[in-house]
């Protein structure tokens, strides 16, 4: 009789300490949670990290790239070589012009640059998607190449720095002198139509050469073919020598945030620099390091940075 | 740990862990460059509204941030929310866009110019003054929205 008694009077403080209550295992289970939803976010922005690195060493590739050209042909390319038969900008870009420099020899030779990037002869090479002309960071809301508009050319993240000022293509049907251009890289058709390391007379260590475009404009829409008034987002395609396609200018707004259907929107922002990047857009400079620079960097440090000879003193630390 | 144990939770704790959490994740948008005033006006090129253009802002002195464009629709630009300028003093230029029938994305343009063996075609040429050798300035004010008038001329000399 004592034991039972034992017994029962026992079993009910086992059953307590053994389990846990609902109410216990629901907090566990919360503070789970908050420390999950705090690593979140450093997850992410590490990975952010690692893509933007990335980006930074196809910045890198291509500066080498292009100072294996300057070593080939003693001059720094132009954003648009071959193919001029209506205008420079029927030819192809600065990034076709360095392929072979970049380990793409096989597509150099594939090219001919007596015919535009549009040409079908180049469709094979223009089409292919090339991990290095492209920043990891970089997000495409529409499917490029989809439209008659894109002719079939992959897209492309980076454009070489004209300078300050930007190009007006119809510069001869204006009845104006060719324009001067004040970047590093230029077109055959501007004043000057070629530059040389030694015109880069602000240093080549303070001077822009590569930087960063975007898929970001929304309300940037076609005017024609079949996705006329879709959204096209960029005009950047890596084999396109034309002005907002592989060549970019500061003169506009730097990094422009475009927010879609809101009706604002300048079709100048297509020739700005711009990036997905958080805070700002990397530059390859002429030396061929790669800076980030701040979205919110003063206008006239990021002009003198954008001229090859301003004899502006770039204050700045980078 | 029992249930008497849990219900203790001390308010001030709780609130000291969400400040921490939110110091950790990052809350809060400010805008780091200053108070953004709304801008807006008119602008005319010999007495006509600029069919499609760009103002541009470049800020002077001890005015930070990057430039600021502004699109001009009809001779009419609006500046505001993220758009909209800094307070301080700035450089004003103009640019006119090219004419609607040939945008500065098509790439077809002047092949077919050439082909048609047309030499000109008729776009608004604003003269240095207005946009490479600008020295109009102009002064954004914390006092609210400001209002602007420009006229300008495509004559050589104003």
């Amino acid at each position: 009789m004592r034991t039972f008694a034992q017994g029962a009077l026992i079993k009910p403080s086992f059953r307590v300490s053994r389990g846990f209550t609902l109410v216990e295992l629901l907090v566990v289970i919360a503070i789970i949670g908050i420390l999950v939803g705090l690593l979140l976010p450093a997850v992410q922005a590490a990975r952010e990290a690692a893509r933007k690195l990335q980006c930074q060493n196809h910045l890198k590739q291509i500066g080498l790239a292009i100072h294996n050209y300057e070593s080939t042909y003693r001059a720094l390319p132009t954003i648009d070589a071959g193919g001029g038969i209506y205008s420079s900008l029927s030819g192809n870009s600065l990034f076709v012009s360095i392929l072979g420099m970049i380990e793409q020899s096989s597509a150099f030779n594939l090219y001919d640059f007596s015919r535009g990037n549009r040409d079908p002869v180049n469709q094979q090479v223009v089409a292919q998607r090339l991990p290095f002309y492209l920043c990891p960071s970089g997000t495409f809301p529409r499917q490029v190449p989809s439209c008659d508009a894109d002719n079939g050319r992959a897209p492309g993240s980076y454009a070489g720095c004209i300078g300050s000022r930007d190009f007006n293509q119809y510069w001869s049907f204006y009845g104006l002198p060719r324009p001067e251009l004040n970047g590093a890289l230029v077109y055959t058709d501007s004043q000057p139509g070629r530059t040389w390391l030694r015109d880069i007379l602000d240093g080549t260590s303070n001077t822009l050469m590569v930087g960063e475009t975007a898929y970001n404009l929304p309300d940037y829409t076609f005017r024609s073919g079949n996705c006329a008034g879709q959204p096209r987002y960029s005009f950047t395609y890596w084999s396109n020598p034309f002005p907002g396609s592989t060549g970019c200018t500061t003169q506009y707004a730097f990094n422009p945030k475009d927010r879609p259907d809101d009706g604002i929107f300048d079709p100048n922002w297509v020739r700005s620099f711009r990036s997905d990047h958080v805070g700002g857009v990397q530059f390859n400079f002429v030396d061929g390091s790669v800076h980030f620079l701040s979205e919110n960097i003063d206008a006239e440090v990021l002009d003198a940075m954008a001229t090859r000879a301003g004899g502006e003193v770039v204050t700045t630390q980078l | 740990m029992r249930r008497s144990d849990l219900l203790k939770l001390n308010p001030s704790c709780a609130i000291a862990f969400v400040v921490a959490a939110c110091t950790v994740v990052g809350c809060g948008d400010s805008d780091s460059l200053g108070e953004r005033v709304e801008v807006q006006g008119v602008v005319t090129v010999d007495g006509a509204p600029l069919p499609r253009g760009s103002l541009i802002l470049v800020p002077l002195g001890q005015t930070p941030g990057p430039k600021l464009t502004v699109p001009i629709i009809e001779g009419r630009f609006r500046a505001e929310g993220i758009y909209a300028p800094v307070v301080g003093e700035y450089r004003v230029e103009f640019t006119a866009a090219p004419p609607e029938d040939y945008p500065m994305d098509d790439e077809d343009a002047i092949e077919e110019l050439r082909a048609a063996n047309k030499r000109r075609i008729a776009a608004i040429r604003l003269p240095s003054r207005y946009n490479t050798h600008s020295e109009l300035t102009k002064t954004v004010t914390p006092d609210g929205p400001t209002s602007w008038t420009f006229d300008l001329t495509t004559k050589a000399r104003p």
